[in-house]
This record gives structure tokens, sequence and C-alpha cells, in this order.
């Protein structure tokens, strides 16, 4: 590629006083020459069509692409997004414990295991299994049973560890489902699979498709936000990327909002001193009609991305102080999060931001919490997470409920795989090491038209396959788009070819077990 | 255009019609989106040359009066126009064929009677112009209406299954003509089989598998028959749907030639897949009841038989109108025109007081939820809100709405949820409209009147 040289002459001619365009900017020549090009096609494809009198069909076309949903006949223009069929949930909030918990060691309650501490895992159970690079040289696959203690909670009577007291105290609320597989191995794919529904990255993730199928219930904080909770010391930390909350093929404006969990929530958002408002909406309404101008020549969505950004941005200037302003919450408030709700960062105080956003219309905010894997000292750090988490959860529900917002408030736990039931690295009554199980894990939904107070599906002896009931990726989120209204077979994007959906090409079914 | 060039157009067009369906057959599969959308067209177009059709032989004879001889002058007109348009007609039929993912011998059939009535067209054309209107042509005509007959039965069967003709034939006809009876299922109507199964029967097999066609001696009309099974004995084996042939059948690549629906009818939906495996897998009973399976997959649910209420549709501008994006928003509930509106204030909850309330009083029976929270609305509010006739949740968290707010609202007979969430209501509000039957649940934390130790800034 071939930069301009330097003594090539005026690198930004003025067109005989027209001023420069996109094309005059410093760029090599063949990416120039590429966007020229691209150029040509959109107008044909575009422009040249308007002349020929397709205006009211390509219009049309647009609109619908736009608009996600089929537009209801007859329905008036802002009515476009509506459910495909009235919801039980208006709003999700995804609790996601990034790394995969250990289901046996929290909420697949296997009391068999104590008696076969270090015995070598049969054959038949792991079958076929490919382990990860990490275990597979392992001579002994020896079994872990869980070093802590189970009780019945609840009238429901679920066994729950006794590393989660306060979610314990909720059990009666949730749908614990025993029987979650995926296809995925590894953290970046299998955290891919669960948030996109394909282990290739690209695919938008499940908030974006929300928010290009529902549309927005307040336009002025975002309809997807994500909130990353502080690493929890100790713990293994692997890393997690934007692109779990990006919009992939769909417009960039359904792309997740994350907030910061130090300092200010989105940075840049406070005007500097001496701009005043109305000054700062001159200059935003000023881009915008520059952005329109653009959006006229090119017709690349993007433009028009930014444009509501712009827009959205300027919303928010009053809208996010006004949602962590903390001020207004009542003693009751402080009293079920705990003291560790008041310092930015925490999960405890993302829960209660979470609240505050189901409160605000935000439709889906994901809260993810780093550190849940273990592949070695799973024995000091399960119970680490646990306490930086439980009480949150346990909060959270309770919160939503007494306000009268869980019936319509979907809360969803989870990672993206369980981990296995044999010891990564050496096996002692006082430490163990646990690897990643994409076969069976455990996660859980409340509230929003979930069945309350069951479990749904079964583990075998090993806690290694599932014996009854499996539920795929794809059925999840599948279930999680019912309860929201959403047929998944029928929330589109058409790219490259294919009409794209989250649950993918292959079937998936919404558990009817789940439903309340 | 000289007059040879004419009829050697014309039979290249016929020539061009038969390569074509050699050339690329009817193989089931879909081809160009561009094709499908234009294939589309022909059960559209179709009918204009049947019309055409059958009204040359009616200026013919309705000609011969001498009186009316100026009518078999346009017979010729309307023949040239049945021609060209049965041509159009065969070629759109080949693309939407070839498009569409046809296939089997049915659609072959009316593909080959179509070229044939096209080819006779021409040839009548032909017969008037050399032969004049004599008995040939009489003769060619009557081919022409017989062939147009045929083709049009055949396009009749594909479209709307072979049964369509005799489908509702009353009892006594059928009797005399001596067709078989219509079906009448043993299943109980609430079994599972009843509800979830047959309706997908009725849908993809009946068409050929019924007491007329009985392909492969299986008929799929009712719980009896499917069990009975067809000449290779029973298709559903009880318990084990990978031993039940008619399992195997529909879950075989679609390039199968044993692949079930077959001549190319569009395959079962994977629900509808997952609805029969099930249905083997818990025993294949005629009688279970339709709750009885576990996690059998639901499509979306059919549109309510109940309207929550009326259609929005003819008040659209007016909603339109009232919807203001920065404060009031209306919007629907679902794509179901009778489920409702929302009214949503979450932009600008402070906007909302009792007067925005007021406004809304066109569109008061369409509002089925309104949430309200932190919104300036008052006592006079709930007041209003209390003639929404249709109202069934009500969110009031944190608005200045009082205990006589709260009793105003006994008049929403359909109330089902109520929310008062640190609003000023009074214990004794509630508790009286806690009597409500429709009401099931109402929420009063943190209430500012129940001496709580939260007060709230203004």
């Amino acid at each position: 590629m071939s930069h301009p040289a330097p003594g090539d002459p005026d690198p930004c001619p003025d067109h005989g006083g027209e001023g420069p365009t996109v094309y005059d900017l410093p760029v090599p020549r063949e990416l120039r020459e590429e966007w020229r090009r691209l150029e040509t096609r959109r107008q044909f494809l575009g422009r040249t069509g308007k002349v020929l009198g397709w205006a009211g069909l390509s219009a049309l076309l647009g609109e619908r692409l736009l608009a996600g949903l089929a537009e209801p006949a007859g329905a008036p223009a802002n009515f476009r997004r509506a459910p495909h069929f009235a919801p039980t949930a208006k709003r999700c909030i995804y609790l996601f414990m990034s790394g995969g918990p250990p289901q046996m060691d929290l909420w697949d309650y296997k009391p068999g295991l104590a008696d076969r501490f270090d015995q070598d895992i049969p054959a038949s159970v792991r079958g076929a299994q490919v382990l990860t690079s990490m275990t597979a040289a392992q001579s002994r696959l020896p079994v872990a049973p869980s070093p802590w203690k189970f009780q019945q909670q609840g009238k429901c009577g679920r066994w729950v560890s006794e590393l989660l007291p306060w979610t314990g105290k909720v059990v009666d609320e949730l749908a614990i489902i025993h029987s979650l597989n995926t296809d995925a191995i590894n953290h970046e794919p299998a955290t891919l699979q669960m948030n996109t529904g394909n282990m290739v990255v690209g695919k938008p993730s499940m908030g974006s498709w929300l928010g290009y199928g529902l549309g927005s219930m307040n336009e002025n904080l975002p309809t997807f936000v994500v909130l990353n909770s502080r690493l929890v010391p100790g713990a293994g930390n692997f890393p997690i990327t934007p692109r779990l909350w990006g919009s992939g093929f769909l417009p960039s404006q359904f792309a997740g909002v994350a907030l910061r969990s130090q300092g200010e929530p989105v940075l840049y958002l406070n005007d500097p001193a001496g701009l005043t408002r109305d000054a700062r909406r001159e200059l935003v309404e000023s881009v915008n009609r520059l952005n329109a101008i653009t959006y006229a020549e090119t017709a690349d969505p993007e433009t028009q991305a930014r444009i509501s950004q712009y827009e959205m941005a300027f919303h928010m200037q009053t809208a996010v102080p006004e949602l962590t302003n903390l001020q207004d919450e009542p003693a009751a408030t402080w009293d079920l999060y705990g003291a560790e709700a008041k310092e930015p960062g925490t999960f405890a105080y993302n829960c209660l931001l979470s609240r505050r956003m189901a409160e605000r219309g935000v439709r889906f905010t994901q809260i993810y919490q780093r550190g849940w894997d273990m592949h070695t000292n799973a024995v000091p750090n399960t119970p680490k997470m646990c306490a930086a988490t439980d009480r949150g959860c346990y909060a959270l529900i309770t919160d939503l409920k007494r306000r009268g917002l869980l019936d319509s408030t979907l809360v969803v736990w989870g990672g993206e795989f369980g981990r296995t039931v044999y010891s990564q690295g050496g096996l002692t009554r006082e430490n163990f090491g646990r690897d990643h199980h994409p076969r069976c894990f455990t996660s859980w939904m409340a509230g929003g038209g979930v069945k309350p107070g069951i479990s749904h599906g079964a583990t075998d002896d090993y806690c290694y396959n599932i014996v009854r009931d499996p539920v795929h990726v794809r059925d999840f989120n599948a279930t999680l788009l019912h309860l929201l209204g959403i047929d998944h077979e029928h929330l589109t994007f058409k790219f490259q070819g294919l009409d794209q959906k989250l649950t993918g090409v292959e079937h998936a079914n919404v558990v009817e077990g789940l439903l309340g | 255009m000289a007059a040879r060039a004419k009829w050697l157009l014309a039979a290249a067009v016929v020539a061009g019609l038969i390569g074509l369906s050699f050339l690329a057959a009817f193989d089931g599969r879909e081809h160009s989106e561009l094709a499908r959308f234009l294939g589309r067209f022909h059960p559209l177009s179709v009918h204009l040359p049947i019309a055409l059709i059958l009204l040359v032989p009616l200026l013919e004879l309705a000609g011969r009066r001498e009186s009316r001889a100026h009518l078999r002058h346009t017979a010729a007109f309307v023949l040239l126009l049945a021609t060209i348009c049965a041509l159009a007609s065969v070629a759109l039929g080949w693309i939407h064929a070839w498009s569409g993912g046809f296939g089997g011998p049915l659609v072959a059939s009316h593909y080959r009677a179509g070229l044939l009535l096209a080819a006779a067209c021409v040839a009548a054309l032909g017969c008037r112009a050399w032969l004049g209107p004599r008995k040939t042509y009489a003769a060619l005509l009557v081919a022409v209406v017989a062939l147009m007959g045929w083709t049009s039965h055949l396009g009749g069967s594909l479209t709307h299954g072979q049964t369509y003709l005799t489908r509702f034939m009353p009892a006594r006809l059928r009797a005399a003509l001596a067709i078989p009876a219509a079906p009448t299922s043993l299943a109980p109507p609430g079994s599972f089989y009843a509800v979830r199964i047959q309706p997908i029967f009725e849908a993809h097999c009946v068409t050929c598998h019924n007491p007329n066609q009985r392909k492969g001696e299986l008929v799929l009309d009712s719980y009896e028959n499917a069990i009975k099974g067809g000449e290779h004995g029973a298709v559903v084996r009880a318990g084990d749907f990978r031993q039940s042939e008619l399992f195997t059948r529909i879950t075989l690549p679609r390039d199968d030639k044993h692949f079930m629906p077959s001549e190319g009818k569009p395959p079962l939906k994977p629900v509808d897949i997952k609805l029969i495996e099930l249905w083997i897998a818990a025993g294949a009973s005629g009688t279970t009841p339709v709750g009885a399976i576990a996690n059998a997959p639901v499509s979306p649910p059919p549109p309510r038989l109940v309207a929550l209420a009326p259609d929005y549709r003819p008040r659209a501008a007016m909603i339109a109108a009232l919807s203001n994006p920065a404060g009031v928003q209306l919007a629907p509930r679902s794509q179901v025109f009778t489920d409702g509106l929302i009214l949503r204030t979450a932009a600008d909850p402070s906007h909302c007081d009792d007067a925005a309330l007021a406004r809304l009083a066109p569109l008061a029976d369409l509002i089925v939820d309104a949430e309200l929270a932190r919104t300036a609305v008052t006592d006079a509010g709930a007041k209003t809100i209390a003639g929404w006739p249709n109202l069934r949740v009500l969110d009031l968290t944190r608005t200045r709405v009082t205990g006589r707010g709260v009793s105003a609202l006994s008049a929403l007979r359909k109330l089902e949820s109520l929310n008062l969430t640190e609003t000023e209501a009074t214990e004794a509000s509630i508790a009286a409209l806690r009597r409500e039957p429709a009401l099931k649940h109402v929420y009063s934390f943190n209430l500012k009147t129940a001496g709580s130790l939260n007060p709230l800034v203004p």
C-alpha cells in the first residue's frame, strides 16, 4: 500500500472553493479507491433505484430491515417494534459468572461422591470426551467430591451449598437448570456461544438482538447496558472482551454500553467548565446535520448509528447521573444489599444499579463477574467468589419482588460452562483444581414468567453427563427470547445470504418446563 | 412482422418451454430468490388465460347467429390473447416450479398439461387462420377447453391437496358417488394426539394419506388409522421413535427418495418433528392428556381468544398524535392488535402529570398496562385512571397518590396487579381494594404512611 509521499502537492485540495470531501482524507490511495468503488455500488443500488421511482419500495424495505420484527399490517408508524406475542418479561438482568462456576460445589448436590474421593472416574462415564490441554496429559482423573455441605432450602426443599447462604433464602423464586450444556470447552468460544449463540466472533449479542427487535423503552438510556464487576483478589480472572456485548452485523447503535466500575461511569460525559447545555445541544445538532449530509451521500447505516449515538450521549448526560445517584435509596435498600453495595464496582453495587435501570426502562442489563476459573486453588477461591456474589443475587431478587418488579423482570444467573468433577493437578483433602466442563452445568432463571421453585434436568452420579432433559445453549436462549415475547425463529437479520438468528441454524426449542 | 415469422416465433416459444423442462428438472430444491419472487405470479396470472379460453367457444357459438356475426371476429382476437397468456403462464409456471422447491410427478403432470394446452392453443389459432372456423378447429377448441379443465384440476390439487373437491362433500352425495365417508377420530379432544399431533398430520400428510389416496396404504386422518399403519405394517412403534417408520421418513435427508412429505411438498418444521418424537417416546397414546408430556416445544401461543382491548388500528392516528417521545409513550403490548397498549413514561416521568393522563381519554379503553412510576400523578390522576375500563396492570411507585386515590381505583374491575411502592397509600385503602376478585398482586413496600423511617426525597 503506498502512502502519500512527503513531497506530494497540497494533500487537501479545496476543489475550486467547494471544500474537501471524504476522499481527501490523508489515507492511502488504495483505500480511497476502494471507498470510491463501494460508494459507486451504493449509489447504484440506492440512489439510482430512487431515481427510477423505487423510492417507496426501497424506503419500505429499509424500514422493515431496521424494524427487526415484522410490522403489524395497518399499525401506526411508531408501532413497528412490538413483540410477537404479549411477553411475560419486559426486561432482563443477566448475571454472567465468567470463568465457569463449579456446579457440583454450588447447586448440583452429589452426596454419593463423598465415598469416591481420589478414585479415578470410570471410563464409561468419561466416554469419548475430549479434555482440555490442561488435563489431557494427566495420568489420573481422580474424583474431587465437594468439600462443602449442602442443605435443603425453601418450601421447595432444594439442596443448596453452604457457600450460598443468601441465595438459598430465595430458592423458592428460582428455576434451577441442572442440564445446561454447550459445544465449547474454552472460555472465549464458550462465552461467545452463551452471549451470541455462536462460537465464531462476529455475531450480535443477545442484548443487541433485543434492542434491534424490541426497541427502546427510554430513549435517554441505552437499551443494553453492561456492568463489569471488580475483580476478586486471588481468583482466576480470565479476561473478557467487548465483543461479548457487540452488535455484530446489526447496526452499531444496538451494541451494549459498558459503564465503568470506577470513577465516572461514562468517560467525558460531563460538559467541560463553561459549556452550557444549550451550547452542547447546538453542537450535537450541528454535528448530526453534517453526518446527515454524509449519510445522504454514502447511505452507510454506520453513519446513522453515529448520529443516534451522539443523541444518546446527549440524553445520557442527565440520565446517567440521576441513575447512579444513590442518595434517594431508603435505608431498607442498604439493609438488604449490605454496605458493600455503596462501593461502585462491587457485584452488590451493580445489582442495585441493575434494579434502578430496570425501573428506568433499560431492556437488558448484563453484569459480568469474573473469577470463576478454578484450575487451581478451588478450595480457597470458591468461597471467595461466592462471598462476592451471593448476597447481591439474593438482594436483587428480594428487592425486585418487594417492589413489584420481579413479575416483569427476568433474572438469569450462569456462566459459560461448568467444571470437572475430577481434579486438575494434585488432589488433597485441603486443595484441588477443577478444569472446564461443557457437558453439563447449572444456571438459574427467576421472575419474568419463569416457573418458580423448580429444578429442571438431571446429571449422573458423577455430575459429568446429563441423564434427563438436556438444555442446550440454543434452547436456553430460545426460552429467554420467548419470555420476552419473541419467537426466536422470527427474529432475523439478513446477512451473508442467511436469515441470521440468535439461535443459529440448528434446531432450538423453547423449554416449556421452565415457563410459569 | 410477416405471418410466417409469427408462427415460427410461437413454435419456438413452445419448443423452448418443452426444452426447459428437460434442461432443468423440478428437483424439489429452492433456487434463485428473484425467480421465486417472479414465480409467485403464476398462481395469480394463471386465471387470466382460463377466462379467455372459456370465452373463445362462447363467442364462436354466439356468433353463429347472423345478427351477431361480428362476435366471431372478436373470437379470433380473444384466442390470440388467450394463446399469449397461456404461453406466459406456462413460462411463469416453469419459473415457479423450478425455483419454489416443487418436485414429483404431480407438478410434472401439471407442467406437461399446461404445455400441451399452450400448444393446443397455438394449433387452434393456426387452424383458424389457415383453414377457417371448421370442424377441425371446433375439435381443437373442445380439446383446448378439456385440457384447460384438466390442467386447472392438477393445479388445484397441487395447491389445495388432492382431496380438495371431495373433502366437504355432503354425506348423501358422497354415498351416491361411492366416496368414502369423512374421517372422525376417536382420540378425545383434550389429548396430546388431538391437540398437538393430528394438526401436523392434517397440515402435511393427509393430502396423500387419506381414505381416497391411501398412498402406501397409509391413512393419517385419525388416531386409529395412524396406528394401523400401511402396506408394510405399523409405522408407529410406541415408545421407540427411532424404530418408527413414520418418524424416520420425516427425518431423512431431503433428497432421499423415501423422504416424507414427498413430491417436494414443504417438510415438517423442527418443532413438529420434536412433537412427534415426544409423542411416540411417551407411548404414542391417543388419550394421554395434552399437559402430560413434559417439555413439549411450544410454538408462539395462538392469538388470544379473549381480546384484552379493542383493536387499536382504527385509532392509529390519534395514538401517534398523543404519543410524545419525550413524555408519554403509547406502545403496543404485542403484534396482536387486541392485546392493548402500554403507557410508558420512563423516558421523562416528571413530565407526566394528571393533565397528561386526562388528555388520553379518547384512548382510555385501549390502555392495558400503565407504567406511571415516579410521575407527577396525584389522586386526581388516579380518578382519571379509574375510568380506564381495560386496565390490568398499574404501577404508581413513588407517586403522590394517597389512600383517597387508591379507593377510587376499585372501579377498575379487571385490574390484576397494582404497585403502590413508596406512595402515601394507606393500609386501610389497600385492604379494601384487596377484596376485588380480579386483583392478584398489590405491592405496598415502604409506604410513607406506614411510619417509615425512610423519608423520601420530594
